[in-house]
């Protein structure tokens, strides 16, 4: 089993824990200090104020962007960069993961320094050919930090827009989710010549 | 009236006010599938009656789709911070703050769990209620008949279905019970999971049928039809369509004007007098000031896990086991239900984030059948399980899967293609299985967090396995292009708290009687999810409703004849 830090779960426990009654609560439980919204945030997805950092650097939210970028690539379709999950990241680290954030930090050096040992003059994961950058991601996906790292990821590019990532909905449009109050019959292929009757 | 005049009034609550001095005829705790339904029929028979609640009152405007505000930032007064609830899997550990969830989930507002449940409103069968004798025992555990019987509860489901509001076909289950009236309103427009859930049961010689869901399928008794935005699980109704009590029966009950439902009330004690009868009650207000809140009887509906909680804090010299506990049974015998998840992608689009959560269920494998080698039963049924993010982190793969990466990318990107096939299952009463006070962990409000020991039975893990091969037949037949199983593993979390009080005729055995009294105590009522002797199979809100119906009528006959 691997060793949770920042008291994280290794992605096998959160499958392991889905066999339970409410599965998806199983990861937001391990962050019970996020009782404030991301009021900076909010106003930033409101177009109110223009994306701006809280805690990174420019250049650790650049390398935080670009790893990203391995966990949700761009395709003909965006992924994580295109929904500026590297602001819900940086906003979770001025509020509610706050307490982790040096940790974050500390995270962050260590995957620069791994990097350099092993590609020599090498200090950013976008200096990399894909196939290199994959394969040494490959080598450090067990550690906690690319385990928060992509935790992070998906949520900042699936969750709901006020929090600064999932821009536009850019997230949801990728896996083809849409929020509505309200839908009408039919709503998929399958249940399409389904409702004539009662129902 | 102003849209914002309406809403706070909705928020505040309509009904009479009460000073903490009145000893008025009922003190309610908690105000949600049992305490709603108690406060309503026991004020429409002309009883005064404070019902407190521990959490907020939320209403329809605090409501939203928002994940992230719901699981990261706990928005129905669920927050594990406030719980500081503890798990341990056998007595002879020590219990730590579950590091994945709090293991008891409900939520904290009025309307108790009501507001946030997914729905489901399958009625228990005739066998439910007597499989101590039709099964025999089972090593390990303390399976035993009900003290009362399907019967006896029928015409209190008949008034779930219609005065709460379930939607659904009569006679569509060939394993339907006996049930004296059809449903209300017809089911709700079947979703493709349905459509292709039906197909493969229908390929494996089984039955599926429209789910019973507590979502109005068209307006009912002043209420919208639901207009299928598909946030159920987890999530607070915008639209009044879910029929949790918080929009039907505490609206009833304070529109009697007998009826005082206040918030962010928080009971820490029950009180006894020398002779053995309850005074009333202690709750902390929103700003932690104690009071005493004075009733003729008390009725204990906080749920599973607060209710037994709440007789142990209440020890004394007469009771220095826990109040109402000389049997010894109050914590114990605790379920969760089983649940097991098969997912299932297809060729075209299904878009199940649309509508309710469920629309088509099966009860093939209800009954127990000692032909299985093991005791239990269960339904399975198909569902959307995971809104956008939590998709995204759990929702697509076995642990073998890729999660990051382009490959991951075409995993997430099956969303509207994919499906749950759901399998809920019984839990033995296992004695071992239990609430209790923690001993070194507290709450917030300075007192011992809830403790939950919990071990899933052989003969439940067996049950869940079994259901879930069956879970993977449905989905193959019904043309599924990937089947992926979500491991089957001891459960640690719960959102069914069941049989901590458990009610039966021997005061030796049991905390409560047939009528929901206490053995021990006159005038102290338990009726909510504690009250169960057995698990069901997985659906447990309506019968807790059901019996609420039911515990009422006896309960008010009782204080008009002066036996209480």
């Amino acid at each position: 089993m691997e060793e949770p830090l920042f008291g994280l779960p290794s992605r096998r426990d959160f499958l392991r824990a889905s066999g339970g009654a409410v599965g998806w609560t199983v990861l937001a439980a391990r962050f019970p200090g996020a009782a404030q919204a991301s009021q900076k945030a909010r106003r930033i997805a409101a177009g109110e104020l223009p994306p701006a950092l809280g805690f990174l650097s420019p250049s650790e939210a650049a390398e935080v962007e670009a790893l990203s970028a391995f966990i949700i690539p761009t395709d003909d379709t965006p992924g994580a960069v295109e929904a500026g999950a590297v602001y819900f990241i940086d906003g979770a680290l001025t509020e509610f993961m706050q307490p982790w954030a040096e940790t974050f930090r500390d995270g962050l050096i260590e995957f620069g320094e791994d990097l350099t040992k092993t590609h020599t003059g090498v200090t950013s994961i976008s200096e990399l050919a894909e196939a290199d950058a994959v394969a040494f991601l490959r080598t450090v996906e067990d550690t906690s930090f690319f385990r928060l790292c992509w935790m992070l990821t998906v949520w900042g590019t699936l969750a709901d827009p006020a929090y600064g990532g999932n821009r536009d909905g850019a997230g949801w449009s990728m896996i083809g989710f849409e929020d509505r109050h309200a839908w009408h019959p039919p709503f998929g292929h399958y249940d399409a010549d389904a409702h004539g009757g009662d129902e | 009236m102003k849209r914002r005049d309406l809403l706070r009034l909705g928020r505040a609550g309509a009904g009479k006010r009460y000073r903490d001095r009145d000893e008025v005829d009922f003190v309610i705790v908690g105000s949600g599938a049992a305490g709603g339904v108690l406060a309503r029929e026991l004020a429409q028979a002309g009883f005064s009656v404070v019902v407190l609640e521990q959490g907020p009152r939320l209403t329809e405007a605090d409501f939203t789709h928002d994940e992230y505000s719901r699981w990261v930032q706990w928005s129905m007064g669920d927050d594990p911070r406030d719980n500081g609830q503890t798990f341990r899997r056998t007595e002879s550990e020590r219990a730590s703050v579950n590091p994945v969830a709090p293991p008891a989930i409900y939520a904290r507002t009025v309307g108790g769990s009501s507001v946030h449940f997914t729905a489901n409103f399958w009625r228990f069968h005739p066998s439910d209620f007597a499989e101590g004798t039709l099964w025999g025992s089972v090593p390990g555990a303390d399976l035993v008949d009900w003290p009362i019987t399907y019967d006896e509860l029928e015409p209190y489901y008949t008034k779930v279905d219609w005065e709460v509001g379930v939607s659904g076909r009569a006679g569509a289950n060939p394993y339907e019970p006996r049930r004296s009236r059809p449903y209300p309103m017809p089911p709700l427009p079947v979703k493709s999971s349905g459509v292709l859930f039906e197909k493969g049961c229908r390929e494996m010689g089984w039955t599926a049928f429209p789910a019973p869901m507590a979502i109005t399928s068209q307006p009912y008794r002043g209420r919208a039809g639901c207009v299928h935005c598909g946030f159920c699980m987890g999530f607070g109704c915008e639209m009044r369509a879910k029929s949790s009590t918080l929009v039907t029966m505490i609206p009833e009950a304070e529109s009697t004007g007998r009826c005082e439902v206040r918030p962010e009330s928080r009971v820490v004690g029950v009180e006894l007098d020398r002779a053995g009868r309850t005074t009333g009650v202690r709750y902390l207000d929103a700003s932690r000031t104690e009071h005493l809140q004075r009733g003729k009887a008390v009725i204990l509906s906080a749920n599973g896990a607060e209710t037994p909680r709440l007789l142990f804090l209440s020890e004394s010299n007469q009771f220095p086991n826990g109040l109402a506990n000389s049997s010894g049974a109050v914590g114990r015998y605790l379920m969760f239900n089983g649940q097991t998840l098969v997912g299932a992608s297809f060729e075209h689009e299904l878009n199940e984030f649309k509508s309710v959560q469920v629309t088509r269920v099966m009860h093939d494998f209800y009954e127990a059948d000692p032909e299985r080698g093991f005791y239990g039963g269960g339904g399975i049924d198909a569902r959307i399980f995971y809104h956008p993010m939590f998709w995204g982190m759990e929702g697509f793969g076995s642990r073998d899967d890729p999660w990051w990466g382009s490959d991951y990318k075409k995993l997430l990107r099956e969303y509207p293609r994919s499906m749950y096939v759901n399998g809920h299952t019984t839990s033995l009463p296992v004695a071992t299985n239990s609430i209790t006070l923690d001993p070194r962990v507290r709450d917030t409000w300075g007192y011992p967090a809830i403790r939950v020991t919990y071990r899933d039975h052989p003969d439940d893990m067996s049950m869940m396995r079994f259901l879930q091969d069956r879970s993977v037949e449905i989905a193959e037949a019904a043309g599924a292009k990937r089947v992926w199983r979500h491991p089957v593993v001891e459960a640690s979390i719960t959102a069914h708290l069941l049989g901590t009080c458990r009610m039966g005729t021997d005061p030796a055995t049991s905390v409560i009687d047939p009528d929901h009294r206490t053995h021990d105590v006159p005038n102290l009522f338990i009726c909510d999810g504690s009250s169960l002797v057995t698990s069901g199979r997985g659906q447990p809100t309506m019968t807790i409703m059901a019996l609420a119906f039911r515990a009422a009528e006896r309960i008010g006959e009782r204080a008009r004849r002066g036996e209480i």
